[in-house]
């Protein structure tokens, strides 16, 4: 080995490095800005932990019907829509129960009046 | 900036005003310009594309590096638009400038060493010649590992003094029971490359009959040295 092979030490460029390398970097480390309201910092942290089980597991876990991230609200849109839905659907739940317990309370024997529950709900809103 | 579906202008770096630079969304201020990529939350549920943008934020950094002072900036940062980009800059032109000129003709290198995965995992004491012999036999290995690690150790820190007599600065993440046994980042300036290269390769040389290998991965921008938060 010459003195000049010796000298020039095993690298390996940026570009080439794996996406968990580039992790270390552009999430954990770099200028952080604060104080600012017209600034926004996306939860770097809870990104960097997904993003690393997703990438060291994802096909994996799949194959072994692990899929929680598919539910989770933080990182799907459709599991937001879910939770949204399933947050309206409770109210209008809790507000038909309130309806029946009033008439019941009322004495009318448990009998509805004229009319589907929903057109109530709506005329209670 | 808030709601689902929103595009925004997630901050990647600032570079000297003189920097030409493909590819990116330049928000200039005064002796600065801003690098820029658009955003959108929603898409970063899919960790295929939050990877792509993050690859795509490191890649500008890197293009960025190659020619100019860089101070890189966390992924993730998000501002409405350029107006507010610009605002941003003219608050912090001072600190920015004052940066670019320290981190001129500087880049970050980062050396991860760590147990070769070729290393043997031992060979387990024999059960044959007796309860007591066999338990003494584990003891005596547990130490010898235990000091092989100390001894590992010692090297680990003297080797990261000698990258960073040869560096303008240096950072080691402290090391645990499962981290590499080195994790440095070392601010290397143009002029001292050759030193710095030297010493690495001498590391390097060292590390086979070891049981141990090496990741030296570079030019990064100056991540680790960019610690102090802007307003």
């Amino acid at each position: 080995m010459s003195s000049l092979e010796q000298r020039t030490p095993a690298t390996i460029h940026p570009s080439n490095a794996s996406l968990g390398d580039i992790l270390e970097r552009v999430l954990d480390k770099g200028v952080v800005i604060v104080g600012d309201i017209a600034v926004q910092l996306l939860d770097v942290e809870l990104l960097t932990l997904k993003l690393r089980l997703l990438i060291a597991s994802a096909d994996t876990a799949q194959a072994m019907g692990i899929d929680w991230w598919k539910s989770d609200p933080a990182l799907s849109s459709r599991a937001r829509e879910l939770e949204a839905e399933n947050r309206e659907l409770r109210e209008r739940l809790e507000r038909i129960e309130s309806i029946l317990g009033e008439l019941s309370s009322n004495g009318n024997g448990g009998e509805l009046p004229e009319g589907s529950v929903a057109d109530i709900v709506r005329s209670r809103r | 900036l808030s709601g689902r579906g929103a595009e925004a202008l997630g901050l990647v770096g600032v570079v000297p005003a003189e920097a030409e630079l493909e590819g990116a969304t330049k928000v200039p201020g005064h002796g600065v310009t801003a690098l820029a990529m658009e955003l959108d939350r929603d898409a970063l549920d899919d960790p295929n594309e939050l990877g792509r943008c993050v690859r795509a934020h490191s890649d500008l950094l890197l293009t960025a590096v190659e020619r100019w002072p860089v101070v890189p900036v966390r992924f993730g940062t998000l501002f409405p638009g350029p107006a507010e980009i610009r605002r941003w800059l003219d608050r912090n032109q001072e600190a920015l400038l004052g940066e670019l000129e320290r981190l001129r003709d500087a880049a970050e290198w980062t050396l991860t060493i760590r147990e070769s995965d070729t290393r043997g995992a031992g060979v387990a004491p024999e059960r044959s010649s007796g309860a007591e012999t066999y338990l003494e036999r584990l003891w005596a290995e547990g130490e010898a590992e235990a000091r092989r690690r100390q001894v590992l150790a010692e090297r680990a820190e003297e080797w990261h003094e000698r990258l960073s007599a040869v560096a303008e600065d240096a950072v080691r993440v402290p090391a645990s029971a499962d981290s590499a046994l080195l994790d440095g980042a070392y601010l290397v300036r143009s002029s001292q490359r050759p030193s710095f290269d030297a010493a690495a390769a001498e590391i390097q040389a060292e590390l086979p009959d070891l049981g141990l290998e090496s990741r030296l991965i570079g030019p990064w921008p100056a991540f680790s040295f960019v610690g102090d938060s802007l307003r």
